[in-house]
């Protein structure tokens, strides 16, 4: 792959797998582009490595995914079971330059998101905001496809019970 | 259990973000300039060994005459399907067509041609 053709990659690929970083961080834009970033730059120095078993963009999901990671453990953030200061978010939501429309909105997902646990929060994401399937999730994970399937039924479950709890309601 | 949940889906369709990304890439494009240019493995540049048992292969299969037995076996079945064929005839046929499919198995993995 050429360096155009990395760079093509990048803008396919620059909305879903920031977009989902910043969904995982709860809303942290810094934190998420900072991550996308040096996945980006680690799969384009790996690009040797790259076997070509999975989508390209699988793999730089799983680079992502490892990224954020090793950030959060490093930096030791306290995301995981934690609901966000509601106060924080909506501030750094604004400090963005969001309307406010679209920061109610995304405060609105990050606190639905807020009720799962860590591994169930990334799984849900691919799975319902990213369309990646139980496979894709497996390889960007490295959890089995069985117990995915159990974070999804669990992760469901408490997104139904608080989606039913804030009386949102599904509309066609 | 692989299927979506509509009011699950519908809420992460209407809270999707949608992300502009003119500086992320401009920046990140700057940013791949400090970088050096990745090594793509050449596995065809490893690959002698495979040139080299695969001539070797044939060198033999030709001087044993492994080649003209396969071809006194294996044409009966390809020119007439209604004299009785043996064992030794289909065998042919099969060691052929495996190593017609090997052969182009090897092209297309030695000019890449599937990339």
């Amino acid at each position: 792959m050429s360096r155009s053709e990395f760079e093509l990659f990048i803008k396919e690929q620059q909305e879903p797998l920031r977009r989902f970083l910043l969904n995982l961080s709860g809303g942290n834009h810094t934190l998420s582009d900072d991550v996308a970033q040096e996945a980006f730059i680690k799969a384009y120095l790996g690009l040797s490595t790259f076997q070509g078993r999975s989508k390209m963009s699988t793999w730089l999901f799983k680079i992502a995914y490892n990224c954020f990671y090793d950030v959060i453990r490093k930096n030791k953030f306290e995301t995981e079971n934690g609901l966000h200061d509601i106060e924080k978010l909506k501030s750094s939501l604004i400090d963005d330059g969001y309307s406010a429309d679209e920061s109610f909105k995304d405060q609105e997902l990050y606190i639905a998101l807020s009720h799962l646990k860590e591994q169930e929060k990334a799984i849900i994401l691919l799975f319902y905001m990213e369309d990646k399937n139980i496979k894709e999730i497996s390889a960007i994970t490295g959890i089995e496809q069985n117990t995915i399937k159990s974070h999804l039924s669990r992760g469901r479950a408490h997104l139904k019970d608080y989606l039913t709890t804030i009386g949102y309601e599904y509309k066609r | 259990m692989n299927t979506k949940d509509k009011k699950i889906n519908n809420f992460f369709d209407s809270h999707k973000q949608s992300i502009d990304g003119e500086d992320f890439n401009k920046k990140l494009s700057e940013l791949l300039n400090y970088y050096p240019k990745p090594v793509i493995k050449q596995r065809r540049a490893n690959s002698w060994i495979i040139h080299l048992f695969t001539l070797l292969g044939l060198i033999l299969f030709t001087f044993f005459g492994g080649a003209s037995l396969l071809f006194e076996y294996a044409i009966p079945v390809f020119v007439s399907y209604s004299t009785p064929h043996t064992i030794y005839n289909y065998s042919a046929v099969i060691i052929m067509l495996s190593m017609v499919a090997g052969m182009i198995l090897y092209i297309v993995k030695v000019f890449d041609l599937n990339s």
